[in-house]
């Protein structure tokens, strides 16, 4: 995936600043530039040294005012950038001359230290915020996106307190709030306990409905299908505020799996995404999941559904299951969230920290937390009529299914693949393991 | 030899070959499997077997994964984390 070679200069080697190029700066042991912080009030003896000893390429200086052409001096082979005001500078040297560089900073007492370009490599795991603007320039610009994660900030600063008069804290949480995107049309599928077909907020948007059980409806006896779907696609103006649906205008194909005592068969799921796949659903959502043992492979059949799901435009979310109890005891991912085409869900709590039930990303091969939304105190819809609040990871993942489809929406002729990574490149980075919130907060675009 | 096996059927779910699901499939119900439901567009099926022939069903040409089926079980519908 790396890019192929581009022109290089006298002292640059090839650098590769796509912002989604992980994989290739893991790679890249050396690019050629090093990262050197001067002794600020000696700055000159410090370059004067590179320059004799390693042949650093000539410098240019910037101060904190300049910032225009900042970007454009460093991407330039030839030219080594001072950054004045910082005592940084960022320099290019020829790759026979890393060793004599190296050895001028640590005899060189005005110069404090000097790493190597793959320190900077840190950079791409913050600049994949800004990878949404590629895929979705007419909705979403970069400042957009900055001033997003901004509140977000704030939010994740001020903690647990939420004013969930006109919306609920998971929608505050992930942004739907501020969002212009309905996931209109979208067909979200979820496989669950059902739907109440008669609940107001409900009615007319259910596109298909299909048990998978043997001997019940597809009416929701248990309240966790129509709980997830009210998630997912709850309207605009729920009869009884605050709101609580994510795509207000997706429209959802309801898919019973379990029964009405909440257990179903692996059978049954693998006959409720086959029918979800052939309805047109763009995103499978399912909130069940068994648990796996830690070191436990993932199931391959599952796996094999839903590379085939992939290849036809559908993404597959999964709950990662609720066995923990943190801090003292993590569990692994469930399956099927385990497999590594499938989409693993996390739940934070309002404090935009992982809930203490919340699983972890213990296994490899698929058993990792993709991304984390909220699914602590979640308000939906209830059957009967009604609502109630509930936690679980299960509560989180149809946070997720209705943020693809405002992805969908905006990108009708997007990928499975480009959506996941739409998904991930935009969700905001918390400062929790990896192991537990994957690529961190869910964000609406 | 099989024939005579006295070990209790399990539920497996399957993928296979897609582009040759009804030989597969075919293939599978003479090894022991009792076919339970299937999604030919997609590649699998779930069934029933003698459990000590899930190592033959494996061994299938066009057969890709064989799974044990485990129940999923959803806490009760009045406990607060789902």
């Amino acid at each position: 995936m790396a890019n192929g070679p581009t022109d290089k200069g006298a002292f640059g080697d090839k650098r590769d600043r796509r912002p989604n190029s992980l994989g290739a700066s893991q790679r890249t042991e050396y690019t050629g530039r090093y990262v050197i912080l001067l002794d600020r009030g000696n700055q000159e003896s410090g370059l004067n040294a590179l320059r004799s000893n390693a042949g650093i390429a000539p410098v240019e200086r910037v101060r904190g005012t300049e910032t225009e052409n900042v970007a454009e001096l460093l991407e330039h082979p030839d030219v080594s950038v001072l950054f004045e005001e910082l005592g940084v500078v960022v320099v290019e040297v020829r790759p026979e001359q890393r060793y004599a560089l190296v050895t001028t900073a640590e005899r060189e007492p005005s110069i404090i230290a000097a790493e190597p370009e793959r320190m900077v490599y840190a950079l791409p795991i913050i600049a994949p915020q800004q990878a949404p603007a590629e895929f979705f320039p007419a909705y979403r610009s970069d400042e957009e996106v900055v001033m997003r994660h901004s509140i977000a900030e704030v939010a994740a600063a001020n903690g647990p307190v939420w004013d969930e008069q006109a919306w609920t804290w998971g929608l505050q949480a992930i942004r739907a709030n501020l969002s212009r995107l309905t996931g209109r049309d979208v067909r979200i599928a979820v496989l669950d306990t059902g739907v109440d077909t008669g609940h107001p907020d409900l009615a007319g948007r259910i596109e298909a409905a299909a048990s998978f059980v043997p001997g019940q409806a597809v009416q929701d006896g248990n309240g966790h299908g129509t709980h997830c779907i009210g998630t997912v696609a709850g309207p605009a103006h729920p009869h009884q505020g605050p709101r609580y649906g994510v795509a207000c205008e997706a429209r959802i194909l309801a898919g019973k799996v379990l029964n009405n005592a909440g257990s179903g068969t692996d059978g049954q799921i693998l006959a409720g995404m086959a029918w979800a796949i052939a309805q047109g659903a763009r995103v499978i959502s399912m909130s069940l999941g068994a648990p796996v043992q830690p070191g436990e492979l993932f199931p391959q059949t599952y796996e094999k559904l839903a590379q085939r799901a992939i290849e036809r435009g559908t993404v597959i979310i999964c709950a990662a299951g609720n066995d923990s109890n943190r801090p003292q005891h993590i569990e692994p991912v469930s399956r099927p969230a385990n497999c590594p085409s499938v989409l693993a869900v996390a739940a934070l709590d309002k404090a935009l920290t992982t809930t203490f039930f919340s699983n972890g990303g213990i296994n490899g091969q698929g058993g990792e937390i993709n991304i984390a939304a909220p699914g602590r105190d979640v308000r939906s819809t209830a059957p009967g009529g009604g609502y109630q609040i509930l936690s679980g990871t299960s509560t989180a993942t149809p946070h997720v299914a209705g943020v693809l489809a405002l992805l969908a929406q905006a990108n009708p002729n997007a990928s499975a693949a480009d959506l996941m990574a739409s998904l991930l490149s935009g969700a905001f980075l918390l400062t929790q393991p990896v192991m537990d919130v994957g690529s961190g907060l869910l964000q609406a675009p | 030899m099989s024939e005579s096996s006295r070990s209790e059927p399990v539920g497996v779910i399957l993928a296979v070959d897609p582009d040759r699901f009804a030989d597969v499939v075919e293939a599978l119900r003479q090894a022991g499997l009792t076919v339970t439901g299937e999604q030919p567009v997609l590649g699998t099926l779930s069934g029933t077997v003698a459990e000590d022939r899930i190592l033959v069903l494996g061994a299938i040409d066009g057969v890709e994964s064989v799974d044990r089926e485990r129940a999923v079980r959803l806490p009760p519908p009045d406990s607060p984390i789902q």
